[in-house]
């Protein structure tokens, strides 16, 4: 059983890393769509992906689709390991 | 860190990851709708002119493969969520397109109801076990009321069978599928 992860731990991040979880493996999200979905401004975004990305627990990808640029992020192996860890730090809290 | 505080930090991450998925999922909306009008336009055609079902069935079935072709190129490329999930699914579709075709095939499923009522069981197993597989309790539902309308039909109004899988049937994925669309969390 893991323990809280002090990166994770705090609301926005943990935040980013569930909505990035829950994609299945290998799905990566657009910047924009997790922007609006978590309800941030790109700036705050931003600032906490890189912060997950220099822990490396996420990937950001820019690219370019015909003209638009893109920012795709996804979750690594390494990410989802730190964060089902703390998860389960999260519930042995609630049962013990 | 309290007992209250984890519940409420693992609520919120409960309530992300449903967020999320329902709506990295919603462009699905748009296959279950065309597939609701193919039913609608197929149906209709056994119903109401039957000598020409077969070949309204071949065009219908292309028409769609083109639509749900484009619909999928054009949604991977606007969508906010990059997948690889396309390829599995449509073969799980050919597969289990397949699959009914033999059991026709072996149980001799030889006049227009027994063959509609194959082709959409298989169809609702379908969606059934693609919305379990992605977690999507609507499309699993659909799949079980498509069903239970079909063997209802089936039973009950024999005569009015496939008129009633147009109208019922395509009607509920067209229905589903811009629920889908269209629900915002």
């Amino acid at each position: 059983m893991g323990e809280l992860n002090p990166l994770i731990h705090q609301p926005t991040r943990l935040r980013i890393m569930a909505a990035l979880a829950s994609l299945e493996p290998n799905e990566k999200a657009d910047f924009g769509f997790l922007r609006d979905l978590l309800e941030l401004t790109d700036g705050n975004l931003s600032v906490h992906l890189q912060k997950l990305e220099e822990a490396g627990y996420v990937d950001i990808e820019k690219a370019f689709e015909g003209r638009r640029p893109k920012t795709w992020v996804s979750i690594t192996p390494a990410g989802h390991d730190a964060f089902s860890e703390h998860v389960d730090a999260l519930a042995k809290i609630i049962y013990n | 860190m309290n007992r209250n505080q984890a519940l409420g930090d693992l609520k919120t991450i409960r309530q992300i990851m449903k967020r999320t998925q329902k709506e990295a999922g919603r462009h699905s909306g748009w296959f279950i709708l065309i597939a609701g009008v193919l039913w609608l336009v197929g149906f209709t055609a056994n119903q109401f002119v039957p000598e020409y079902a077969g070949w309204t069935w071949a065009a219908v079935n292309l028409g769609g493969m083109i639509a749900m072709g484009w619909t999928g190129i054009r949604l991977t490329r606007r969508s906010d969520v990059r997948t690889t999930w396309w390829k599995p699914i449509f073969f799980f579709w050919v597969i289990l397109a397949a699959f009914a075709i033999l059991l026709g095939w072996l149980f001799d499923a030889n006049d227009s109801v027994q063959i509609g009522l194959l082709a959409i069981l298989a169809a609702a197993l379908g969606y059934v076990q693609i919305g379990a597989i992605f977690q999507s309790l609507h499309i699993s539902i659909t799949g079980i009321l498509v069903a239970a309308m079909a063997i209802g039909a089936f039973f009950l109004i024999p005569d009015h069978f496939l008129l009633a899988m147009a109208l019922l049937g395509g009607g509920l994925l067209i229905g589903s599928g811009l629920w889908m669309i269209r629900s915002r969390t």
